[in-house]
């Protein structure tokens, strides 16, 4: 069962490259246009040290901004839960943010915060926030009511209800949105490092690309891609931990 | 002569609006349980028994009539101990943390509250599942922590909104004996709903039958003369049994 989960997508994916390679050689393709995969391949160990130099920052860059965005979101969700008359007021321009392409943001941003990694932050924390927002919020509406009654009747404050039963409950719906806030915040990251910036994988991609180094490009978007994937999966890892009970109750919420 | 009742539920009526229409759920119930008494209440399903719970535990405020919860009108909300109906073990908790649940919110010392919990879990024919997650633990075994954490409330008022109405009849009749006897140790005041006449006996010191919605109380009997524990083949057992179901059936008394 696993080892056909895995060997599928991995064969259809060796193809792939196959068909690519072939193609490219068959075509006679310039390797500034195109180059093979044995040639990013090569191009990524042997510049490997390189590129890690440079994922270091931008995953730092992402972490921040997942962590930023996350607390951010979650914190927005609780104010918005608790309060309706805030939510009414501050709902249509969460939404509107959203409608406001980040690539219009990020200039204004490096002007604002320089060239350092703060402006890269915080375009990773302003895509991520908004699915970890919708998600929480969501999560903790859909609480059972019988079950805020129970708190009531054992005299629970509001704190003790939101730390102890609203806050869980919404665990699995805040999972959700981090996991898709981990994949944002590469793109938000990326996004950052191309306005303006002077190290990260962004950077070198821009680098390279203008130096007709097409192989060193896809060489970075790999390890963007490594990067994405790893967060990802790191998520599912704490979530199977931390949720170990979500599988086996139905739906708390 | 009666008692001092610390609960008394007099000519309590409610209606609720459904989609625009008015429904009537309880037209006029009384009810009153003196320290340590076990009053049960059935009627047939639908008639209102839950919302006569919720009024109770304060969670509702009766159109009229009073409620009275250790003669006081106010703060009804907190002073009893609710055992709603659904499935309210948090999943993300252990066996032992939800039976401590009500007392931690009360602010009882951890090391106080586990250390009574942990004496009760023998009691509770829970020994060594401490440490189980809910969904570890059968429907009969899970429904004992719940009705652990109602003990446990500190409270002497308990509320048993069709505790055992989920377990299957063997299951529940040795339910039905073993909660006797710990009703018999811990003394507290109980108020039972159920639907099942043969529990009412086995297990009540008065009975309190509703008439369908809109809930009145239909007949009101005393099952004193039936010294406890109650043999089910016994004969006055069996005729009381049947006289209270053809009330119930035929509706009138």
């Amino acid at each position: 069962m696993t080892a056909r989960r895995v060997l599928v997508p991995a064969l259809l994916f060796l193809a792939a490259l196959g068909l690519w390679e072939m193609g490219v050689r068959a075509f006679g393709v310039p390797v500034y246009i195109l180059p093979p995969p044995s040639r990013i391949f090569a191009t990524f160990f042997l510049q490997f040290p390189l590129l890690l130099g440079h994922a270091g920052v931008t995953l730092a860059e992402i972490l921040l901004g997942l962590l930023l965005g996350g607390a951010g979101g979650l914190g927005l969700a609780v104010i918005l839960f608790y309060s309706d008359g805030v939510r009414r007021a501050v709902e249509p321009f969460v939404i509107a943010s959203q409608m406001v392409p980040v690539f219009a943001m990020a200039p204004l941003l490096i002007v604002w915060l320089g060239y350092g990694l703060w402006p890269k932050v915080v375009v990773s924390a302003l895509i991520g926030f908004f699915p970890v927002a919708v998600n929480a919020l969501d999560g903790l509406r859909s609480t059972r009511s019988d079950m805020v009654d129970l708190f009531r009747t054992m005299g629970a404050s509001r704190r003790q209800t939101l730390g102890k039963l609203l806050l869980p409950a919404a665990l699995p719906a805040l999972f959700s949105g981090l996991k898709v806030a981990a994949t944002l915040s590469v793109v938000g990251a990326t996004i950052g490092e191309w306005v303006g910036a002077r190290r990260g994988l962004g950077y070198l991609m821009l680098q390279s690309n203008a130096r007709l180094r097409v192989d060193l490009v896809f060489a970075a978007i790999l390890m963007l891609t490594l990067i994405g994937l790893s967060l990802f999966a790191g998520f599912r890892i704490i979530e199977r931990r931390v949720l170990h009970w979500a599988a086996h109750s139905r739906r708390f919420g | 002569m009666r008692s001092p009742a610390i609960l008394e539920v007099d000519s309590v009526r409610k209606a609720f609006d459904v989609r625009g229409v008015r429904i009537g759920v309880l037209d006029s119930v009384s009810l009153f349980a003196s320290d340590g008494d076990w009053v049960t209440v059935i009627g047939p399903s639908g008639c209102g028994k839950t919302t006569l719970l919720r009024i109770v535990a304060g969670l509702l405020e009766p159109d009229a009539g009073s409620a009275l919860v250790n003669g006081a009108r106010e703060e009804r909300l907190g002073a009893t101990a609710l055992l709603p109906q659904s499935d309210t073990l948090l999943p993300w908790r252990r066996a032992i943390d939800n039976a401590v649940l009500a007392s931690e919110i009360a602010g009882v010392p951890r090391a106080t509250a586990l250390a009574e919990a942990t004496g009760l879990f023998e009691r509770f024919g829970l020994s060594g599942f401490e440490s189980t997650y809910p969904w570890q633990l059968s429907g009969g075994m899970q429904q004992r922590v719940v009705l652990m954490r109602t003990f446990l409330s500190g409270r002497s008022i308990l509320l048993l909104d069709e505790p055992l109405g989920a377990l299957d009849p063997l299951t529940r009749a040795t339910m039905q004996d073993w909660l006797l006897s710990v009703w018999n140790e811990l003394r507290k005041t109980i108020v039972l709903v159920t639907h099942d006449v043969e529990e009412a006996v086995v297990l009540s010191d008065r009975l309190v039958v509703l008439t369908p919605r809109p809930a009145r109380v239909l007949s009101e009997w005393s099952f004193e003369d039936l010294p406890r524990p109650r043999s089910r083949t016994d004969l006055a057992f069996m005729r009381r049994r049947a006289e209270i179901l053809s009330v119930l059936v035929g509706g009138t008394s």
